[in-house]
């Protein structure tokens, strides 16, 4: 590590003079020992922590712990982290006065050494029956889902599972591929289990350590004598690429998520200049080497379009020429309805990304900008220092890994909404297209034919339910971010009403795209939350959850009140009037803890549901599984 | 002492390299644990291309020893 840096990272006065110091390395990724500086520097200045996380195994966690908290620093997540006693992981579960109950973690990080877990591993395999080693893999997963239901039991925090990595070479060598369940085969079975086990559970997430130790080279990460002198199962050398796999889910678990993928197209989705060369011209042919990299360029950006990213494209071009080139070369993997909005002209790229923003109503932070021209991209990092900009290097073979690295893009779980998010934004963009022309507002939201179907949330929408809570920004009165855990209790409570709004119109379904929150108190019902996604805004919507909140409310507490909060924030000024919309009376409380906070009540005696237009609502039972989406 | 040695010594313990004298042991000093001290031995082994045994390893607790134990390797080597 330079001295110029590592004077930096001790001359860092506050947290936010430590995290531009770290982030200067976030890109060329941090050694063990510069982590590790980070890590101290950062436990001196003891800022309040986005992440506190508790580590638990059977091997030597301490030096991993502080990697991961420095690694996470140059990502911008503050880690507060906290290692388990030694091979104690159950006891800590059980036993919540162990460090749970004081440490109060968000997550819980477990790692098992399978040899340590089932020592017959070594060197016994051979020696027992078929079934006997067949029961081995029953018998760890076991253990395993063991400490899961007795870690739910203690805490709401989020369960990373660390999956089981492989020895250099099998203890039968060659001749353990015969064996039948031998150690290649145990350890394949186990991690297939593993995330097959936990895939739909939306509180544990399996970590794919085995991966991550293969990135690194199995030569490397396995150093005997740090072993048994030390309990290291993880020599140093593995340590960064593992602390990187923790810090992207950390990050996504804290930092606002990246929405979309802004696109440059000339050199960047293919090679050559299209107004130059024609659409016959730019390379992005089968069987061309360097139109072939370009192709896992677009097919990469395809995988990333799945996880729920829109794509936008933004070129210096002639409009014509792009769409006769997207026409020609339907060849292509991306295809230009894949590109939810674009700009093709010769304005300034910030414009355009401004405008890219507006159209699809999300952030200029919410976006990600790709382009191969330097002068572009260091134009937009300084004019808009909120995009996430990506140069692309010389090289396209190396622009699909690039991509495919980029922790902006992690996320840790994908919904149905995910998976047809692009979809979805073209059937808004028809909608939009069919409010132009309808030009009367009454007329056009009567023309959606917008059908809403209302129901208390159950465990089949908590991810989905989670992800409101998590990600929507613009209309959410309080923007409380609750945990899974917690999102299930208010699920399971008599007291608490957890309700979602599902839409679809005549252009498609939109999915869940609302929920409210409410709690009963001894004379009132309180409004905890109230959530709508912004593709759904402005059609009354609104207004149809209101009515919901107001009869239930009717139910729980005719005689009461109905109580709400808007806590403002920097992006929620799309819901500040929606209890003055309801019918709710301001009432200011004098409350001098939360100044901003403005206070809203209604009778519910009086409340009375409001007209909405061209809605129909169904809120009773269901008669079959929600549609996709 | 080998200034490199000292300079070693010194990141992995978190410690002005001033303080890093033949004397300091590892008994005496706080940040000398077992995990820093393993620490040290790989960071040395990488930088000085020698290799201890185990025994070595666990019986070295000066500044001093290491000292030798580089030496001795080099001049070997």
């Amino acid at each position: 590590m330079s001295d110029d840096w590592r004077a930096a990272v001790d001359g860092a006065g506050d947290l936010a003079a430590l995290k531009a110091v770290a982030g200067e390395r976030a890109a060329s990724g941090l050694s063990v020992r510069e982590a590790e500086r980070l890590a101290r520097r950062l436990e001196a200045l003891a800022p309040a922590p986005d992440l506190r996380v508790l580590y638990l195994g059977n091997h030597t966690l301490d030096l991993f712990a502080r990697c991961v908290t420095g690694v996470a620093l140059s990502r911008g997540v503050v880690v507060e982290g906290q290692v388990g006693p030694y091979d104690q992981h159950m006891q800590a579960v059980l036993d919540p006065a162990q460090g749970l109950a004081d440490f109060d973690p968000h997550v819980v990080f477990l790692t098992l050494d399978l040899q340590r877990l089932l020592p017959v591993l070594p060197a016994g395999l051979a020696a027992l029956s078929l079934k006997d080693r067949q029961g081995l893999v029953e018998e760890a997963l076991g253990q395993v889902a063991a400490w899961v239901e007795a870690a739910k039991a203690a805490t709401g925090a989020t369960l990373l599972i660390g999956n089981f990595w492989r020895p250099r070479r099998p203890h039968l060598g060659l001749a353990d591929a015969k064996l039948g369940m031998g150690e290649a085969e145990l350890y394949a079975t186990l991690n297939a289990r593993l995330f097959r086990d936990w895939s739909s559970d939306p509180q544990v997430f399996v970590v794919d350590v085995d991966q991550a130790l293969a990135t690194t080279g199995r030569r490397a990460v396995h150093n005997a004598r740090m072993a048994h002198l030390g309990k290291l199962a993880w020599a140093e050398a593995a340590l960064p690429e593992l602390a990187e796999l923790l810090a992207r889910h950390f990050a996504s678990l804290v930092l606002p998520p990246k929405k979309c993928l802004v696109l440059d197209l000339d050199n960047t989705l293919w090679g050559g200049v299209l107004g130059e060369e024609g659409p016959d011209g730019i390379r992005i042919a089968r069987g061309d080497p360097v139109g072939e990299a370009f192709r896992a360029f677009q097919q990469a950006i395809k995988a990333v379009q799945r996880r729920g990213f829109l794509l936008a494209a933004c070129s210096k071009n002639n409009p014509e020429d792009v769409a006769e080139a997207f026409r020609l070369r339907s060849d292509m993997p991306l295809q230009w309805s894949d590109f939810a909005a674009s700009r093709v002209n010769w304005e300034p790229k910030h414009d355009n990304l401004a405008a890219i923003a507006t159209d699809l109503n999300i952030g200029t932070d919410s976006l990600v900008f790709i382009d191969d021209n330097p002068a572009e991209c260091e134009l937009v990092r300084q004019l808009m220092p909120e995009v996430r900009t990506v140069h692309l290097p010389r090289d396209p073979a190396e622009y699909a890994h690039l991509l495919l690295d980029l922790p902006e893009l992690e996320r840790m779980a994908l919904t149905d909404e995910d998976l047809r998010k692009t979809e979805q934004y073209h059937e808004e963009a028809k909608r939009e297209a069919s409010r132009v022309e309808v030009g009367d507002m009454q007329a056009y939201l009567e023309s959606l034919g917008t059908a809403l179907t209302c129901w208390p949330a159950t465990r089949a929408e908590l991810t989905r339910v989670h992800q409101l809570f998590a990600k929507t920004n613009q209309f959410n009165v309080t923007t409380k971010r609750y945990k899974p855990a917690e999102l299930e209790r208010f699920m399971l409570s008599p007291d608490w009403h957890l309700e979602v709004v599902a839409a679809r119109d005549r252009f498609g379904d939109l999915g869940i795209v609302g929920l409210f929150l409410l709690e009963r108190r001894a004379q009132s019902v309180a409004v905890d939350s109230v959530i709508l996604s912004c593709r759904a805004m402005g059609r009354g919507v609104e207004t149809a959850m209101g009515n919901r909140i107001k009869a239930v409310a009717a139910d729980w507490r005719p005689d009461g009140q109905l109580e709400a909060v808007f806590r403002p924030t920097r992006k929620n000024k799309p819901s500040a009037d929606f209890f003055t919309a309801q019918g709710f009376a301001e009432a200011p409380l004098g409350d001098t803890s939360a100044p901003d906070d403005r206070h809203f009540r209604l009778a519910i005696g009086e409340a009375k549901p409001l007209p909405v237009t061209g809605i129909t609502i169904d809120n009773g039972e269901r008669e079959d599984e929600p549609q996709a989406g | 002492m080998n200034p490199k040695l000292a300079e070693l010594i010194a990141e992995t313990l978190d410690i002005p390299v001033a303080s890093v004298t033949p004397e300091l042991t590892r008994d005496e000093h706080p940040a000398w644990d077992s995990l820093n001290h393993l620490r040290l031995v790989t960071a040395l082994e990488e930088e000085f291309g020698v290799q201890l045994s185990m025994d070595e390893i666990e019986n070295t607790t000066t500044a001093a020893q290491l000292d030798a134990l580089v030496g001795a390797a080099q001049t070997s080597g």
